[in-house]
């Protein structure tokens, strides 16, 4: 930059020292820059005096608008208050979502744990090799006590063909002891006398808990299959149910068999049939060896649940068996005697009672049902489309999908609607905020 | 640490007598640029982004220059939103004033070759030599080089000038 252009500067103070030195020595050696610089320091000069005076306005209004803007403000209180009220209504509205989550997590688990525990105790078979294996724990059916005698009746020939049950029974005998143990371990005199008796007479079998229905897991399951199976003769196949029901400690609980002559009658025929859980999986086999199997579903309803609790209950009961006969002995009044003697009749009602209970539900759980449906091949369930209509199909499926299209844009808008209490004041609140933000 | 804690909370004394030190600076600087209409308006407006963003200054320029700093901000926003290109002269100008000893030039004639100049140079003279700012403050104020402010106010007046090299005494 040359001297020239340093000049204003020069005059303006805002040079250092070497620039002002050669601005002062260039100005010494040449007059026309000086009068240059008399005509930059006049022009500022008449600037200066020309600034238009400005009174000052506003001054005291903008002090209290600063002071007032220090004091925490209802807006903010506001929309604290709106921010912990969203919080508190998503909290309310979600949480029995994460609630459902957290125990659908743990039926899934339930169900993995039981269906690697069923895969395992599959007898190979290649006629379910391509069937589906659906199994779950839904609740199915209700409790039949009736069941239980047609157990007894048939339990000798389940002993006498199911001998792998005794060797699984007897591998699980110490997890059952280990259950039953603290049960009765301090029962009273006439607590061990019963279970004495129950020992020495093993007839009624129902009688006795079987943990050889317990799962890998602990669980008790009550198993239950669907099958349908295509056969060749409607009657052998009859037959052969009937000797599979007898083999597999159960009996037949129900049967329909529609089989008229004539050759362009579809023959069917269905059951139901009740074998003991040990034999379930062999029954299932041997049924679907019957024919071709069209399809097969099983499932297990976990009664675990109850039994602990039944067991719970009556180890309690026998403890308040056994503090009442304690305060017998020492009982010496006819009214104190009498009084107890009373609640002990009460408990050991109770006591009978659950006993009971417990009973019911090894008998369920001894005992699991198949569903078989058989059609004698040649029957109509295996017909297929005589030609594939893909026009047919594709208006079908075009319209599926509309439909999908329009269901989901239903629900949005549900969605939309119902949620509106949450996402309209946030809207608000937002709009509010940024319209305050820009004024 | 205790001078940066105390800019990260204010007290309310400190932010007054800011308001009280500069308001006059503030206003007159609105005033001129946008006329004295807006000017309460919008020196309030700088105050209170000035109270709200206290604890951001470092403390490394004068509190006057980024007060002003904050007004030229708040100020262009205004002009961005009324669509203003151009200051009128008037505003900050007034060829009615008491006449200075040594004037070399007719204020008229001052005012038009004033209002041939760009927006930018007219700021640098309006900033230096009516409100008496320093080039470094101009240059913070404006958040260009400084060198670039010296360049501006020398261009400005060699176009002055030259603009009045007729009547030039």
């Amino acid at each position: 930059m040359n001297v020239k252009e340093n000049l204003k500067a020069y005059l303006d103070g805002e040079l250092n020292e070497q620039e002002r030195a050669q601005v002062e020595q260039a100005l010494a050696q040449d007059p026309s820059l000086q009068q240059e610089m008399d005509q930059l320091t006049g022009l500022s000069s008449m600037l200066k005096s020309m600034a238009k005076p400005v009174p000052i306005k506003g001054y005291e209004a903008t002090r209290e608008r600063i002071a007032s803007a220090a004091k925490p403000s209802l807006a903010f209180v506001w929309k604290t208050l709106g921010a912990v009220a969203i919080v508190s209504i998503l909290a309310t509205m979600f949480f029995p979502v994460f609630a459902q989550s957290k125990e659908a997590a743990k039926r899934t688990q339930d169900m993995m744990a039981a269906k690697a525990a069923d895969v395992s105790s599959t007898p190979a078979s290649g006629s379910t090799s391509s069937v589906t294996d659906d199994l779950s724990f839904e609740e199915k059916g209700e409790y039949t006590p009736g069941a239980g005698a047609g157990v007894d009746l048939k339990r000798k020939d389940y002993e006498s063909f199911a001998g792998g049950a005794d060797v699984r029974a007897k591998s699980r005998a110490p997890m059952e002891e280990s259950r039953n143990g603290p049960l009765y371990g301090n029962n009273s005199e006439s607590s061990k006398k019963s279970i004495s008796e129950k020992s020495a007479n093993p007839a009624p079998q129902v009688n006795t808990y079987n943990p050889g229905l317990t799962l890998n897991n602990g669980h008790d399951i009550v198993r239950n299959a669907d099958l349908s199976v295509k056969v060749a003769d409607i009657k052998s196949a009859d037959l052969q149910v009937k000797a599979v029901a007898a083999r597999s400690g159960g009996y037949l609980e129900s049967s329909s068999v529609y089989a008229p002559e004539g050759e362009d009658v579809v023959r069917t025929a269905s059951y139901s049939i009740r074998v003991d859980s040990h034999q379930f999986d062999r029954a299932v086999g041997q049924l679907s060896a019957l024919g071709e199997v069209l399809s097969v579903s099983t499932s297990g309803d976990d009664i675990t649940a109850q039994i602990v609790d039944t067991d719970a209950r009556l180890k309690a009961m026998h403890s308040e068996e056994d503090q009442y006969l304690t305060v017998l002995k020492s009982a010496k009044k006819i009214g104190e005697i009498l009084e107890v003697k009373d609640r002990l009749a009460n408990v050991r009602q109770r006591i009978e009672s659950l006993e009971a209970q417990k009973k019911n539900f090894k008998s369920l759980a001894q005992l699991s049902t198949i569903t078989l449906s058989l059609t004698e091949d040649g029957g109509p369930v295996d017909k297929k489309p005589a030609e594939d209509d893909w026009v047919g199909n594709s208006v079908k499926n075009a319209g599926d999908i509309l439909g999908a299209v329009g269901k989901f844009l239903a629900q949005t808008l549900i969605y939309v609607a119902i949620l509106s209490p949450i996402w309209v004041p946030v809207l608000l609140i937002g709009f509010w905020s940024y319209r305050k933000t820009k004024s | 640490m205790a001078k940066s804690q105390a800019q990260a909370r204010p007290d309310q004394q400190t932010i007054e007598r800011l308001v009280t030190e500069h308001y006059a600076a503030v206003y007159r600087f609105c005033a001129r640029r946008a006329g004295e209409d807006a000017a309460s308006d919008l020196a309030q407006e700088t105050f209170l982004i000035m109270q709200k963003s206290y604890a951001k200054f470092q403390g490394k320029s004068k509190p006057s220059t980024w007060i002003i700093g904050i007004a030229q901000n708040v100020v262009r926003n205004h002009h961005r939103k009324t669509k203003i290109a151009d200051v009128p002269l008037t505003d900050w100008l007034d060829p009615a004033t008491p006449a200075h000893d040594k004037e070399i030039c007719d204020r008229q004639a001052l005012m038009q070759a004033l209002g041939k100049l760009s927006p930018d140079h007219r700021e640098a003279v309006l900033l230096h030599e009516i409100e008496g700012h320093t080039y470094a403050e101009i240059a913070e104020i404006l958040s260009v080089p400084e060198g670039t402010v010296k360049s501006r106010l020398h261009y400005a007046f060699l176009q002055l000038r030259t603009q009045l090299a007729g009547g030039l005494q």
